[in-house]
């Protein structure tokens, strides 16, 4: 399959998905053309867009390239290796990593699973239908599924997963991804019934969504009651591989599940994921063989790989955006012990964010891995990116920079104090050497553990703070998660009411050229305002071994079900 | 002699509490929840909040203090708060691996130090003892760290010859276990063998010099002879000292291989779980490796008195 083919198909449907009357309370489809034997591509992007949720599809916008390769022969082992420290939890309820989900996607299955050519598979349902009002939604479930402990899967594992998912006592992270949902009902063993409390087109997306492990990620009843914690360690699944062995930090095999409800899949009979942290060592046990498959490329590293002629590498942009956040709040004095900071003025702020030579931080700090930003919408999310590198008032003119701190009465410098984490450290260096050249600033780096980071940002206790967001689909994820008055992550006490009535506006709307219009006013409201510098757009990578052959990368996922090694 | 014994097995117990008591406050004195840090900042308050009273964490800490003891008594160290896991599970886990790199670690630190400290001594200020000194100096300079991912790039990556990375099981074979820990071994045990070395070369030149030694030669002994069964006898004395405190000091450098490695060993475990403020493996861990010590450290007290009955300490 030709891959430019595929992409020139993706582009025509999605403007197809855009060319649409937003008036239209029907928006030019059927709902019955939302079930699951007729529904196309292009209709899901029809459907999220008007519902403002290409958010959860973003991510898969590139549809991966098929390379035209050979396939192997089915069986055999492929060796891993994850640059995390260790899998802490693989129930989909309290998963909050990428790197969790890369794991669990191949064991457990949801009502739904997007493949790499955007149509919501059916997975654990067979197929579904919409009411004509959009509020219920009725899921015949597959039948002949078995878990990979024996049982066999039915209605009740969906409800009993969206009850716990529900339930506050269990304490699911995800719970209100669940908010929209009046009830759920079994109809009988085979079907059940969603119930809405306002028709929503972005329901089939919802289920499929993966950035945050999936509420409605199908779990087991009697597993969860016989392993306890242990659950969390090997989840039982419908997936096409099974956990055989987890040593916490060290290694997870994979092993294929004989029972699963697709014939031929997975292809492998074994994968061994192992943990190693080290960026060198990574790197190290990819170029000696010892294993075959890595799930992300050390930014240092990235020329090593790329000249290594027996690595293949695919490389994505990464939804999400990094930042540099001042302070803003009214309660400085009693948050970090100072009633003021120079940094209140605006014409200071903008003067560090002109003073910002990005390319020369990426080219230090991430080896050439990322793209500039100006904002926080990251390229993939396409309706809404521009390109801002030559207009945005946030763009690097040192000259320009010199004259606003002038202005503002801080020729000479000052200091401040910048949060950064451990793991950043070296990118907080750069950026301090960065001010110190172009500014004359003091920028004197915290470097703290995790924890105290996490507690300082909630609190607002620092002066300047790196920090950034992933995962970002779509613009309510860059701009209502951050850029308004009361945004869950603004503990920075940045407040202003045009972007707050732009983001209101932009978040209920289903009219997609207005939302665009609204969202790129509302950037450059913030850009000029610079309640943070933008720095960058990073990159997702995978690097493997040439004898690994049929992956497809889907950005932020590693399913391995096609996956063969030669 | 019972009254001894008794006396030293109270004060042990009093130590391994005292140390149980200091970890415990001392983790929660410093800045960080782990409760927050486990859900990161996706999470909403109310989940943080619900998993907090799950886990017991949000009672006043002498409540959880008198609980943590009460199960502590019952050989229950609780379980990991991020994972989920019993703690005593985890650190039986990880201690295989830790002892088997710290044991390699040693043989390969004695090894390399023994016969080059000898001959430094013997030979002193000849080319040998300065090829010896400089590299032991070289040995100590070198991070311990970057030993190792240079060890790697060598011999797992150019040559092939060795596992980058990993530990496997000596249930799996004997070659797979050694083969996997020989490189941490070598770049744990150089620097220790560089001590080690310039120890051993200082306590035999001491004892060199001594009137007893004199003697020998006076005998008529051959210098092999005098070397080996009168001098290096009591050279050993201070350098055996120093073995002692080999344990403390390889586990040490096992968390840099450990690390560098990707070994789930004792030394990881407890550095990632301070850095995620994951209590009850921190306060197992320790309470663990000091038990080791005391419990060593009784071991060698009720020993030399059974040997000695000289030997008492001033109770």
């Amino acid at each position: 399959m030709s891959s430019r083919r595929d992409l020139h198909g993706f582009e025509e449907d999605l403007r197809w998905a855009v060319d649409f009357d937003p008036a239209d309370p029907r928006l030019g489809l059927d709902w019955a053309e939302c079930s699951s034997d007729r529904i196309t591509r292009r209709t899901l992007l029809r459907l999220a867009v008007a519902a403002g949720a290409l958010r959860y599809l973003a991510p898969l916008m590139r549809p991966a390239p098929v390379l035209a390769q050979a396939a192997g022969r089915p069986g055999g082992e492929l060796k891993a290796a994850w640059g995390v420290r260790e899998f802490t939890n693989l129930d989909p309820a309290f998963i909050n990593q990428v790197v969790q989900f890369q794991v669990t996607s191949n064991v457990l299955g949801g009502l739904t699973h997007i493949d790499a050519g955007l149509v919501p598979r059916p997975d654990l349902a067979e197929n579904w239908e919409v009411s004509s009002d959009g509020l219920t939604w009725t899921f015949k479930l597959r039948r002949g599924v078995r878990w990979h402990n024996g049982d066999n899967f039915d209605a009740d594992d969906v409800l009993y997963t969206f009850n716990r998912t529900r339930d506050p006592q269990a304490g699911s992270i995800h719970r209100s991804i669940l908010d929209p949902f009046e009830r759920a009902e079994k109809l009988d063993p085979f079907t059940v019934r969603f119930t809405l409390k306002e028709p929503r087109a972005a329901l089939l997306v919802k289920i499929t969504e993966r950035s945050s492990g999936r509420a409605l990620t199908i779990v087991n009843r009697r597993a969860i009651q016989q392993m306890g914690r242990e659950y969390t360690r090997r989840p039982v699944g419908t997936g096409p591989f099974r956990i055989t062995e987890h040593r916490l930090g060290e290694r997870l095999v994979l092993e294929k599940f004989p029972d699963y409800y697709v014939k031929d899949r997975p292809l492998l009979d074994r994968v061994t994921i192992f943990n190693i942290e080290e960026p060198a060592t990574l790197v190290a046990a990819l170029e000696s063989g010892q294993v075959e498959f890595i799930n992300g490329i050390p930014e240092a590293l990235f020329p090593r790989v790329q000249a290594n002629r027996d690595v293949t590498i695919s490389e994505a942009d990464d939804p999400g955006f990094q930042a540099l956040f001042f302070n803003m709040r009214n309660d400085k004095q009693q948050k970090i012990g100072k009633a003021s900071l120079p940094t209140d003025d605006n014409r200071v702020r903008l003067a560090m964010a002109r003073g910002m030579d990005r390319d020369d931080l990426i080219r230090r700090a991430l080896f050439g891995r990322a793209v500039p930003a100006f904002g926080p919408i990251p390229k993939a999310q396409k309706l809404y990116f521009r390109d801002l590198s030559q207009t945005s008032p946030q763009r690097f003119d040192p000259e320009e920079a010199k004259r606003l701190l002038a202005e503002a009465g801080f020729g000479r410098g000052f200091s401040l104090k910048m949060l950064v984490s451990t793991a950043v450290r070296r990118r907080g260096e750069v950026i301090a050497d960065i001010y110190r050249r172009t500014l004359g600033l003091n920028i004197e780096l915290e470097v703290v553990d995790f924890p105290v980071q996490v507690q300082r940002f909630d609190q607002g206790q620092y002066e300047l703070l790196q920090i950034g967001s992933g995962g970002d689909p779509d613009p309510d994820d860059s701009i209502d998660d951050w850029f308004w008055t009361s945004a869950k992550f603004n503990t920075f006490g940045w407040s202003n009411k045009q972007v707050d009535a732009l983001n209101e506006a932009q978040k209920q709307t289903a009219d997609i050229q207005k939302r665009v219009r609204w969202v790129q006013a509302a950037v450059d409201l913030i850009a000029k305002d610079a309640p943070a510098v933008f720095l960058f757009h990073g990159k997702d990578s995978v690097a493997y071994r040439k004898n690994v052959r049929g992956f497809v990368h889907i950005p932020g996922l590693r399913d391995l079900d096609a996956v063969t090694v030669r | 002699m019972q009254a001894y014994i008794a006396r030293r097995i109270i004060y042990s117990l009093l130590v391994m509490w005292g140390v149980a008591t200091l970890v415990f406050f001392m983790m929660r004195a410093i800045p960080g929840d782990p409760v927050q840090a486990f859900v990161g900042f996706e999470g909403d308050p109310a989940a943080v909040a619900q998993i907090r009273r799950n886990l017991g964490l949000d009672q006043p800490f002498i409540v959880q203090y008198v609980k943590w003891m009460g199960r502590l008594v019952q050989g229950d160290l609780g379980a990991s708060i991020w994972n989920r896991q019993a703690v005593t599970v985890l650190i039986r886990e990880a201690l295989p691996r830790t002892l088997a790199l710290a044991l390699l670690s040693f043989a390969v630190a004695v090894a390399i130090a023994l016969p080059t400290g000898i001959v430094s001594a013997i030979r002193k200020y000849s080319l040998a003892d300065h090829a010896f000194t400089f590299f032991a100096f070289l040995g100590l300079s070198m991070p311990d760290f970057w030993v190792g991912i240079v060890l790697i790039i060598v011999f797992a990556v150019r040559l092939q010859w060795l596992p980058a990375f990993g530990y496997e099981p000596l249930g799996m074979g004997f070659w797979p276990w050694l083969s996997h820990l020989i490189l941490p071994s070598v770049a744990t045990g150089t620097s220790f063998a560089a001590i080690l070395a310039r120890m051993t070369r200082s306590a035999l030149l001491e004892v060199l010099r001594e009137d007893y030694v004199r003697t020998a030669r006076a005998k008529g002994l051959r210098e092999l002879a005098v070397i080996l069964r009168h001098a290096l006898r009591n050279a050993l004395i201070p350098v055996i000292t120093v073995m002692g405190i080999a344990f403390a000091l390889l586990l040490a450098g096992a968390v840099v291989a450990e690390n560098v490695f990707a070994i789930k060993g004792v030394g990881r475990l407890l550095i990632e779980a301070i850095i995620n403020r994951d209590f009850p493996i921190v306060q197992g861990t320790i309470l663990v490796i000091a038990g080791i010590f005391v419990f060593s450290n009784l071991t060698v007290d009720i020993l030399y008195a059974l040997i000695n009955p000289r030997i008492r300490y001033v109770d």
